[in-house]
């Protein structure tokens, strides 16, 4: 991502143009007069089944769904490192870790359409809030057992060890070593693309009528109308322009958390200050020959 | 519901595992590799193929409704777009780009090969054969919620006769009775799939534990 300027470029004017509030200019009321219209300098992207402005219906879409989405689940991969960080630092978790660490990747492996099911038969109807709950909960899953399982396997390396020897804390370890230095690239690589298939599998479900529905605004919900149409040349405009957005939206976790990916300077200064400082007062308390 | 609404989830998942395992052969085969692999929702895809395939050959993509009635050729001709786009839709492809490059830069700083490399002999050609078999088993038991998931929105708008078509009619109509019976089948699926790839990953894992 970093080294393809030019897409960069795209992504940063995209994001600009997200952060404009488009709904002031385009309000997406109900007009039953203007149904379907092409777009024009007042309807952009034209106008749906409903007479709603498209423009203001995809603004709404990616700022009522899918941010708050992508920000819940988010909470929920952060939140699953600061339990598995919090259960491995904690001195009598040993005997609780493996039965909690099978359940939770049985629970991971269970595939979204089906938590979807349940969702519906919980609440009847999804919302953001209830769709959010459960993405929330499936990254949570997810990242708790990617840091335990990246915890057991580098916990018998060299330097962890030697560390511990020395009388670091387990947390600094894995805060340290796993979470800024070696587990850093991967745990970000791995939530960008849970961020990507959450939103993919929320579209697609808004799509078939499953996940958020009319009058809540959701890419799928917004495109629905207009596929069936397609195979007859219609509406080739609208469904083009929100599939440039889908399109582009699918970028923005990879484009956002990519940075953070590349460069851990400030979180790497920070771990050698402390490493340095626990030396230093080991050096302190040895005794004096 | 009967075998023939499984048989076509079948051939769907049939022809993605055909398109990863060919993908994953490339990408460890290839020296440059592009940077970015696609990863598009179906509902992109879907309408972009539609459109582009009926305007260049006239054909229409998705599942005719008199498809149980064709023969066998006619299924697997018409799980051929669904697998493809499927591949793409769940991750598949580029969980696999990212798991053959960490595999093949893992193993590549491993002792066994520097004395190799120091030997004037390639340990590359050696360790790609593992290297694709690898990422092919673990990125198919990393994606596979994802990939049912995505399953199930392919069939519905390719309108293939399959388990996920099924399930989402049964949702649509309310009918726990049709839902719960297809659930059953689809969670068999499942576990078929999910075991396959646990065992060879964990047996290629063995494998690779003597090489240090």
């Amino acid at each position: 991502m970093r080294k393809n300027p030019y897409l960069n470029i795209i992504l940063g004017a995209f994001l600009a143009l997200c952060v404009v509030p488009w709904t002031w200019w385009f309000p997406s009321h109900i007009h039953l007069d203007q149904i379907l219209l092409p777009s024009s300098w007042q309807h952009p992207f034209g106008t749906d089944s409903m007479g709603r402005d498209l423009l203001g219906r995809v603004h709404q879409a990616v700022w009522f769904t899918v941010f708050p989405l992508w920000t819940v689940a988010l909470l929920g991969w952060m939140l699953g490192i600061g339990i598995a960080l919090g259960l491995n630092s904690w001195r009598y978790s040993e005997k609780i870790l493996t039965p909690v660490y099978a359940s939770t990747s049985m629970f991971v492996q269970i595939p979204t359409i089906l938590w979807v099911i349940l969702g519906q038969m919980v609440w009847s109807h999804l919302t953001t809030l209830s769709l959010g709950i459960m993405f929330a909960m499936l990254a949570a899953l997810r990242s708790y057992t990617q840091v335990q399982q990246f915890y057991w396997e580098t916990q018998h390396k060299a330097y962890w060890q030697s560390h511990q020897l020395l009388g670091g804390t387990r947390f600094d370890r894995l805060w340290h070593y796993g979470i800024c230095q070696e587990w850093r690239k991967p745990l970000l690589q791995e939530c960008a693309l849970l961020l990507i298939a959450l939103f993919f599998t929320e579209l697609g479900l808004s799509y078939l009528g499953l996940g958020i529905q009319e009058p809540q605004a959701s890419l799928g919900n917004i495109l629905a109308p207009f596929i069936p149409n397609l195979l007859f040349g219609h509406d080739l405009l609208p469904v083009s322009l929100i599939i440039g957005v889908i399109y582009l939206l699918h970028f923005i976790p990879d484009f956002i958390l990519s940075p953070l990916r590349h460069s851990g300077r400030k979180l790497l200064m920070l771990g050698k200050i402390r490493q340095q400082a626990v030396f230093f007062l080991i050096q302190r308390h040895q005794p004096r020959r | 519901m009967n075998l023939e609404t499984v048989i076509a989830s079948v051939m769907i998942l049939a022809v993605t595992f055909a398109v990863t395992a060919a993908w994953a052969i490339y990408r460890t085969l290839r020296k440059n590799t592009p940077h970015a692999t696609a990863y598009l929702p179906a509902i992109v895809t879907i309408p972009v193929l539609t459109i582009a395939i009926f305007r260049i050959c006239g054909k229409d993509i998705h599942y005719p409704i008199t498809l149980l009635t064709t023969s066998h050729w006619d299924r697997i001709t018409y799980a051929l777009l669904p697998g493809f786009v499927l591949a793409i839709s769940s991750g598949l492809l580029r969980r696999i780009s990212l798991e053959s490059a960490h595999m093949m830069h893992t193993w590549q700083t491993k002792s066994f090969c520097s004395f190799f490399a120091g030997n004037g002999i390639a340990a590359i050609p050696l360790l790609r054969t593992l290297a694709y078999r690898y990422a092919l088993a673990k990125s198919w038991q990393l994606q596979l919620p994802l990939l049912f998931t995505e399953l199930v929105i392919v069939e519905c708008l390719f309108n293939a006769p399959g388990l996920g078509y099924e399930l989402w009619q049964g949702v649509l109509k309310h009918n726990f009775a049709a839902v719960s019976l297809v659930l059953m089948y689809f969670l068999v699926l499942y576990a078929l799939a999910y075991g396959s790839s646990f065992w060879i990953s964990r047996q290629l894992a063995l494998k690779l534990k003597g090489y240090d």
